[in-house]
C-alpha cells in the first residue's frame, strides 16, 4: 500500500471510527511514518536505531545478507509490512527450513493481527497508527513473506492482469521490467519488479518485490503462480481486499477508542460504510497510480477539516530540542516506543513458534509504554 | 551469537587478515593460490546450490532450474580447478566487476544519505570512491600479476576486519521483549 491508503484512507477510517480531526491526523501520520522511519532518518535525528520500521531502496542494496543482516531484515519487514498469517502452518511437504519460511507468509486475520491490535489498546495514538499500517498491509501484501526467500516470494512469467470491460473480464499478460526510475505504465500493463535472483536470501526476493508494486495498487486484479503454491493459480482482487482492509480498520479503531469491548478477527464495520460504499469503491477501482487526491477529498468531506500533506520533518524539531529524559514524551518518542514494542511482540511470537528467522527473544521488564 | 561463535568468527577474521598481508608480500606464489581459491569456491557453490535444491527449491514452482544451475556451476568449478593456468584477465575482470558494483551502490547511497541530512554520507562516499579506485586500478593494470594479488589482498583484509568487528560488536540476534 502507498501513502494514499496509509495516510489519507487511514484518516477517513479513523474519523468514521469516532476519532476527532486532530486525533485522526496523529493516527494517519503515524501510519504513514512506518514507511519512512528508516535508519537513515533515525541517524539524522539521532533516534534509537532499534525503532526502525522500514529500509530504503539503497539501504537494501547495501544491506548485509549474512545471518545477522537477515534477522534484521526479517524483523523489520515481517513486523511492519508482512505480518505472518500462521506461525504454525503445516505445508504438506518440505524440510524444517522450508516450513519456517512458509510460515512467514503474510495474510489477513491471523492470530498475530489480533495481538497487534490488542497491543495498541490503551496506548498512544502513534501505536494506533502503527497497528493500522500493519493491519492494512496484511490485506495488500497477502501471499508474500517479509523475509528474503526465493522459494516463497518468487514469481514467473505467468502473470495476468484481469480487466473489466462491458463484455466481461479479459486477461492481459503483464510485462515486467527492472527500471526503478520509470513509472508503471497502466495503459500497456508494463510494471517494474525486482530482478530475478536464484539465491534464497537475495534482497530481490524480499516481500512482493518480484510482483512489483501490483499489491500496492487498489484498482488492480491479477492472477499469478506463487512460488509456494504448488502450481495453483492465485487471483488477487485488490479492490475487494482494500475495501475489507478499510472496513476492518474502522472496526479495529472502534475497539481501540473504546466504542466496542472486544476485538475479533474477521469482523468488519460494513454497516458504517453503507452510506459511503459507492464512493469508496469508486476510489478503489479508479485506474490510477496514486489515489491520494480522491481519498483526501473524501476525508475532508467527512470531517469538514483540511487534511495537510504528509511532511516527514513535521515533528523532527520537537524531538531534537526535547531534553534527553523528555524525548519519550514527544510525538516521535511515542512513535519509537510503539514501534519497538510492536517489533518485540512479533519477534517474540516468531521465536516462540520455534522459528529463528527473526532471531532470539529474551523477555525483560523495561518500562511502561507511555499513554497518550 | 554465542561466545564460542564469536571467538571462531574473530579467529577466522585474524587468519584472513594475515593471509591478505602475506599475499601482498609474495605475489608470485599467491596468484596460483587465488586462482585455485576461485575454482574451489565455484565448486563448493555448485554443491551448495544442489543441496539447496534438495532441501528447499524442489518444493517451489520452477525449482528444477536451481538443480540445473547447481550441476552446471559444480561442473564449471571442478573443470577450473583442474586448469593450473587461468588467464589473469579473467581474474582481473572478476575483481573489477565486484569493486565497481560495490562502489556504485555506495556512491548512490551516500547521495541518499546526504539528501536525508544523515551524517553517514561522508563515510559511505569514501568507501564508494575507494571501491571505484580499486576497480579502475584493475582496468589500468589488467595484465599485472602484482595488481591482481594486491587488490585481492585488500579485499581479504577488509573481509577479515569485518569478521573481527562483527564478533566484537553487540549482537542483534537476541531481541529484548518488553513485558
Amino acid at each position: 500500500m502507498n501513502g494514499d491508503f496509509h495516510y489519507y484512507a487511514t484518516y477517513c477510517a479513523a474519523y468514521l471510527a469516532g476519532y476527532s480531526h486532530k486525533e485522526c491526523m496523529d493516527i494517519c501520520y503515524s501510519a504513514q511514518l512506518v514507511d519512512h522511519c528508516s535508519r537513515t532518518f533515525l541517524s539524522k535525528i539521532s533516534g534509537p536505531s532499534d525503532a526502525v520500521t522500514t529500509q530504503l531502496q539503497l539501504e537494501m542494496a547495501d544491506a548485509r545478507i549474512d545471518f545477522l543482516g537477515l534477522l534484521d531484515i526479517t524483523r523489520i519487514w515481517s513486523s511492519f509490512h508482512f505480518l505472518p498469517y500462521d506461525l504454525y502452518a503445516n505445508p504438506p511437504k518440505g524440510t524444517k527450513s522450508y516450513k519456517n519460511k512458509f510460515r512467514m507468509i503474510c495474510g489477513p486475520n491471523g492470530d498475530l493481527l489480533a495481538d497487534t491490535v490488542n497491543l495498541a489498546k490503551g496506548k498512544s495514538l502513534q501505536a494506533v497508527g502503527i497497528a493500522m499500517h500493519v493491519l492494512a498491509d496484511t490485506w495488500a501484501h497477502r501471499y508474500f513473506a517479509g523475509t528474503p526467500s526465493y522459494v516463497i516470494n518468487n514469481t514467473n512469467y505467468y502473470f495476468y492482469e484481469i480487466l473489466s470491460i462491458p463484455e466481461g473480464d479479459v486477461e492481459k499478460q503483464i510485462t515486467f521490467r527492472h527500471s526503478t526510475s520509470a513509472p508503471d505504465n497502466l495503459e500497456k500493463s508494463i510494471y517494474t519488479n525486482s530482478l530475478s535472483q536464484m539465491s534464497e536470501n537475495s534482497v530481490m526476493n524480499l516481500g512482493h518485490g518480484r510482483a512489483g508494486h501490483l499489491p500496492d495498487y487498489s484498482f488492480i486484479r491479477y492472477k499469478y503462480l506463487p512460488a509456494w503454491g504448488d502450481y495453483d493459480v492465485i487471483i488477487k482482487d485488490n479492490p475487494s481486499d482494500y475495501y475489507h482492509a478499510f472496513a476492518q480498520m474502522i472496526y479495529a479503531m472502534k475497539y481501540l477508542n473504546g466504542t466496542i469491548d472486544i476485538f475479533k478477527k474477521d469482523k468488519y464495520a460494513f454497516d458504517e460504510l453503507i452510506k459511503y460504499e459507492e464512493e469508496i469503491k469508486m476510489i478503489l477501482t479508479k485506474r490510477q497510480l496514486d489515489s491520494s487526491k480522491d481519498w483526501k477529498a473524501f476525508g475532508e468531506k467527512l470531517s469538514g477539516e483540511e487534511i495537510e500533506s504528509f511532511d516527514l520533518g513535521k515533528h523532527e524539531i520537537e524531538y531534537s530540542l526535547a531534553p534527553k529524559h523528555g524525548k519519550d514524551y514527544s510525538f516521535l518518542g511515542k512513535f519509537f516506543a510503539a514501534s519497538q514494542a510492536h517489533k518485540s511482540m512479533v519477534t517474540d511470537r516468531i521465536y516462540k513458534s520455534g522459528n529463528s528467522l527473526a532471531g532470539f527473544s529474551i523477555e525483560k521488564i523495561i518500562r511502561g509504554v507511555i499513554n497518550d | 551469537m554465542t561466545k564460542g561463535r564469536r571467538l571462531i568468527n574473530a579467529l577466522i577474521g585474524v587468519v584472513i587478515i594475515i593471509s591478505g598481508i602475506l599475499m601482498m608480500f609474495y605475489p608470485e606464489d599467491s596468484y596460483s593460490i587465488i586462482a585455485t581459491i576461485l575454482g574451489v569456491s565455484l565448486t563448493f557453490f555448485g554443491l551448495k546450490t544442489i543441496f539447496y535444491y534438495f532441501t528447499m527449491a524442489r518444493y517451489m514452482v520452477g525449482g528444477k532450474l536451481v538443480l540445473y544451475k547447481g550441476v552446471i556451476i559444480f561442473d564449471m568449478g571442478f573443470f577450473l580447478t583442474t586448469i593450473t593456468d587461468i588467464s589473469r584477465i579473467y581474474v582481473m575482470g572478476y575483481l573489477f566487476i565486484i569493486h565497481i558494483f560495490a562502489g556504485a551502490v555506495d556512491i548512490l547511497k551516500s547521495g541518499e544519505d546526504f539528501k536525508f541530512g544523515a551524517s553517514t554520507w561522508r563515510l559511505t562516499i569514501l568507501r564508494g570512491l575507494g571501491n571505484v579506485i580499486l576497480s579502475i586500478t584493475c582496468l589500468v593494470n589488467i595484465s599485472s600479476l602484482k595488481t591482481v594479488t594486491f587488490i585481492y589482498s585488500i579485499g581479504l583484509i577488509n573481509s577479515g576486519i569485518v569478521h573481527v568487528v562483527q564478533s566484537l560488536r553487540n549482537t542483534s540476534s537476541v531481541y529484548i521483549v518488553e513485558v
